[in-house]
């Protein structure tokens, strides 16, 4: 990438609580209590039982839902400063894509909005599509593309302005396990090459530990942080990382965590997946 | 994996596809006519019942003069009264969408002044504006245009993906902002559902309009009524011939810039890669 | 299930049109002697109908052996559609119209002329100088729709203006009520003695302050320009009459009707007060000078109510022909004096005066808005 080298974002929680109102009175207490850091440069998994809050944390994060309590700071900024000063990219499950913006200009669209020129911006766009390695659909609509290809634009996208920080909503959620698997290795060698931070929201043990430096555990609602497990596997991974013993126990380690923080249903679910794996 | 390129159709296949899109309603047309000219003819059914289609074609032929004129002059009080109407219901939906507690106060009451019936306010239009003024007619198609055209745009400006409103927050845009790159583009596809429909309410506007007065020589509406309580019905449905047709035109006249317009929309063309 | 919900509706459906032709016949239940029929007025309720309702009122026509409903008419009410499409056994309209659907090939006959001379006018602003027919060219000029307007065109070809053309007379379409005359819209307005021209006395004058006027109009009437048609008559279909019990049916009908006129005329404030009973949409004042204006119009009469002049019919029937409201010259056939002259001879016979030789008008004050 010709950019600059960016200095990647740290991100700081400290006693952060949401709850959401209910009609009526009643209450829902999404996360409570959360105590983490995430430093500069890491790929951060947050992983938990459905409902845990890991998408409301990652909103947190975003100044996309404002906490109950506690303080979030992102970059050295409080986060809502962040976001008015466009720290982060976000990539969430469904791509969001607009219909009728081209890919190329769906990827320009962040630069549209800091003002680039037409040129500048053009040239950002062919770094990004080949970095996503999509060279050659920058005319193409989305609605043309796979769903793997489609997310692959939302990164580009979320990367254009390089950003600080890359926040991330279960984005290969939606997708079959082999372009997932796939996507997970072009996602962590564009993590390389951008050099941002990266805060990963999933619901699968093996893509956590397969992706991150760092995966942190998150209890059932109210979500509370249960374990962080750091992973030591060595960079890069590749698809051989998989089948290495230290993966496995990585996995379990983070299995027993997200078992003791009480996620025993959703776990059921994952022990499927797991089985089917290692199949 | 490999991907293949989306296919555009070439100009054959454009063409044969277009037959294969127009064939079917084309062959219904020619042979409802047929039939009606049959069964009328071979069940002599009296004429004040339903006159054949020859018969309507040469009261066409007679009348022409007057039916060109007037037909054209009721297609302007409809164009005219679907501008109206349109730009009036666009305005009100970008309005209710972008401040939402007064989409909440007026909603209701659009919804119930959609459901006055023509021939309450259409006396009232005309004693306002002037029966032969041919705005007191547009006032009244516009009326019939305003609601779904207005449905239609909000609900498009509306049912924008959460998550793209999110990340239009990320990239810390206002609301103008969102407005114009989001809401806006993705309302156009229902804007254009709800302005088809309206083409077609606005001509009959037009034409029903006309049932409570005005100009007789440039009153294709009155003519219909007219000759209808004459018992001749074969002027009558020329008549009604001619301002179908100008519907239907209009339809398509809309439906053409919705092509160009929509360019991008998936309904319009291609092919997924894979 | 689904086809079990088809078949309950296809047994629904049978038997609810079952139960409607079993209404149509109208034979009492017990074996009562009662024939219904229906009449299908011109217009709304209204004193321009007022001899129906007191026959219906006074016991008319059951003395008559007749069960009759009184189908109220409307701006989208065409009298000849519905008694063609078998809703209705009578109706009212007006010769010409009459005669136009006969040219088209709809069988009617005309019964009975009930009135005697025509009550349309065109009236314009005295300030407007339009004094007669001939000052309209180049002028707005409304007139009625559905062939009611063939009185007016008659009166302009006979200038030498044509109606058709928009170069020569812009020919308005007026909505049934005044407005656009008192907006001045037009130059000269459509106006029947007993409706519209009292709408207009009714109103109040915004540069005085007091109703408006008849010395503020110009008042032409269509039968003193001499293309007035016959207005007010009761039609049937041809092929109904045709039949002798109906003609049975048809002459009890209009002795009951004339005796209900003959009631109106000799009991003013009686039969104004059967037809407020049957909830007109204007008001009193309007009704009382309606009711007025068409007494006029049937009294007094030489033949008897009813009872067609033939002299009077070839008139319309030329005007109507002279003038393109039929292509074809209309035969005799249209009319029959045969049944109302029966009628009227009976009635004779029981002492009913059925000429009115003697009516005078009522002095009528007219009402802020026809309250």
């Amino acid at each position: 990438m010709s950019a600059d080298p960016i200095r990647p974002a740290a991100v700081s929680l400290r006693g952060v609580s949401k709850r959401f109102a209910g009609r009526g009175g009643e209450g829902v207490t999404a996360v409570t209590s959360i105590d983490l850091d995430v430093g500069p440069g890491e790929f951060v998994s947050l992983i938990g039982p459905s409902g845990c809050g890991k998408s409301t944390l990652l909103r947190v994060i975003g100044d996309l839902v404002a906490p109950t309590g506690g303080s979030v700071q992102v970059n050295g900024k409080p986060a809502h400063q962040a976001r008015r000063d466009r720290d982060y990219g976000i990539v969430f499950q469904d791509p969001v894509l607009y219909d009728w913006r081209t890919v190329a200009r769906n990827i320009a669209l962040p630069l549209e909005m800091l003002g680039w020129d037409r040129g500048r911006r053009a040239g950002r766009v062919q770094e990004m599509l080949e970095l996503v390695e999509l060279t050659g659909f920058e005319g193409h609509h989305p609605w043309q593309l796979s769903g793997g290809m489609q997310q692959r634009v939302s990164i580009a996208r979320a990367l254009s302005f390089s950003p600080a920080l890359l926040l991330m909503d279960e984005p290969f959620g939606a997708l079959d396990e082999m372009t997932r698997e796939r996507l997970n290795g072009e996602l962590l060698r564009i993590w390389q090459q951008s050099g941002c931070t990266v805060v990963f929201v999933t619901h699968s043990i093996s893509e956590a530990v397969f992706l991150s430096t760092t995966v942190v555990v998150m209890s059932a609602r109210p979500g509370r942080v249960v374990g962080i497990v750091d992973i030591d596997l060595p960079q890069p991974r590749t698809v051989d990382t998989r089948e290495e013993p230290r993966f496995f126990e990585l996995v379990t380690e983070v299995r027993e965590r997200l078992r003791k923080g009480g996620a025993a249903e959703a776990l059921a679910e994952e022990e499927l997946l797991l089985v089917e794996e290692e199949r | 994996m490999s991907l293949q390129p989306v296919v555009f159709p070439g100009r054959l296949h454009r063409a044969g596809r277009r037959v294969r899109d127009w064939g079917p309603a084309a062959a219904v047309l020619v042979g409802g006519i047929v039939a009606w000219q049959g069964l009328v003819t071979a069940l002599d059914i009296q004429r004040f019942l339903l006159p054949k289609p020859t018969e309507i074609l040469s009261a066409l032929r007679e009348n022409w003069s007057f039916l060109r004129g007037a037909g054209l002059y009721t297609f302007w009080e409809a164009v005219g009264g679907f501008v109206i109407g349109g730009a009036v219901a666009i305005a009100t939906a970008l309005s209710l969408a972008r401040w939402r507690p007064l989409g909440r106060a007026l909603l209701p009451y659009a919804i119930a002044a959609n459901a006055v019936p023509i021939i309450a306010f259409a006396p009232i239009f005309n004693n306002w504006f002037g029966l032969i003024n041919p705005v007191s007619k547009m006032a009244i198609a516009a009326v019939l245009v305003f609601f779904p055209v207005m449905i239609n745009m909000l609900r498009g400006l509306t049912s924008v993906h959460p998550s793209s409103i999110e990340l239009m927050s990320s990239y810390a845009a206002g609301e103008a902002a969102t407005f114009r790159r989001v809401r806006i583009p993705n309302s156009l596809p229902f804007l254009f559902s709800g302005l088809k429909v309206a083409s077609v309410l606005a001509m009959i506007g037009a034409v029903v309009s006309q049932y409570f007065g005005g100009l007789r020589s440039t009153s294709l509406g009155l003519f219909i009524k007219d000759r209808a309580a004459l018992a001749l019905y074969a002027e009558a449905w020329a008549a009604i011939v001619v301002a179908s047709t100008l519907g239907v035109g209009f339809y398509l006249a809309i439906t053409l810039v919705e092509r160009s317009v929509l360019r991008w929309h998936p309904s319009m063309r291609g092919v997924r890669a894979e | 299930m689904r086809r079990f919900t088809w078949r309950l509706l296809a047994v629904v459906a049978v038997v609810a049109m079952v139960g409607a032709a079993c209404g149509e016949e109208g034979t009492a239940p017990g074996g009562g002697e009662l024939d219904s029929v229906t009449v299908q007025l011109k217009w709304v309720t209204q004193a321009q109908f007022a001899g129906y309702y007191a026959a219906l009122d006074q016991g008319y026509y059951e003395d008559e052996g007749l069960d009759v409903t009184i189908l109220p008419g409307g701006p989208d009410i065409t009298p000849a559609q519905v008694v063609a499409g078998g809703q209705a056994e009578f109706g009212l309209d007006w010769l010409p119209s009459v005669l136009a659907q006969r040219d088209a090939g709809v069988d009617l006959v005309d019964i009975a002329q009930v009135f005697t001379r025509p009550g349309i006018t065109e009236i314009a602003w005295k300030d407007t100088g339009i004094n007669s027919f001939d000052d309209m060219a180049g002028k707005r000029v409304g007139v009625w729709c559905c062939g009611n307007q063939f009185p007016i065109f008659a009166a302009l070809t006979k200038e030498g203006i044509d109606p058709n053309d928009p170069s020569e007379v812009q020919i308005v379409d007026q909505p049934f009520d005044m407005n656009l005359f008192l907006n001045r819209e037009v130059d000269a307005a459509s106006a029947m003695t007993y409706n519209e021209l009292a709408q207009v006395l009714e109103t109040e004058n915004p540069d005085t302050g007091q109703l408006y006027q008849l010395s503020d109009l110009n008042v032409i009437k269509l039968s003193e320009v001499g293309t007035g048609t016959l207005e007010d008559l009761v039609f049937v279909g041809g092929d109904w009459i045709a039949d002798e019990a109906n003609q049975d049916i048809a002459r009890r009908f209009l002795k009951a009707t004339f005796q209900g006129w003959v009631y109106c005329r000799d009991n003013f404030e009686g039969c104004l007060d059967i037809v407020l009973a049957n909830g007109p949409i204007l008001g009193e004042g309007h009704m009382r000078w309606q009711l007025n204006e068409i007494n006029a119009l049937i009294w007094p009469n030489t033949l008897g109510i009813g009872v067609m002049d033939p002299e009077q019919f070839q008139i319309t029937a030329d005007i109507s022909l002279d003038y393109g409201v039929i292509a074809n010259p209309a035969s005799e056939d249209a009319y029959r004096t045969d049944l109302a002259a029966a009628a009227v001879q009976e009635l004779e016979a029981e002492g009913v005066d059925v000429n009115g030789a003697g009516y005078q008008k009522e002095n009528v004050e007219v009402t802020p808005g026809g309250e």
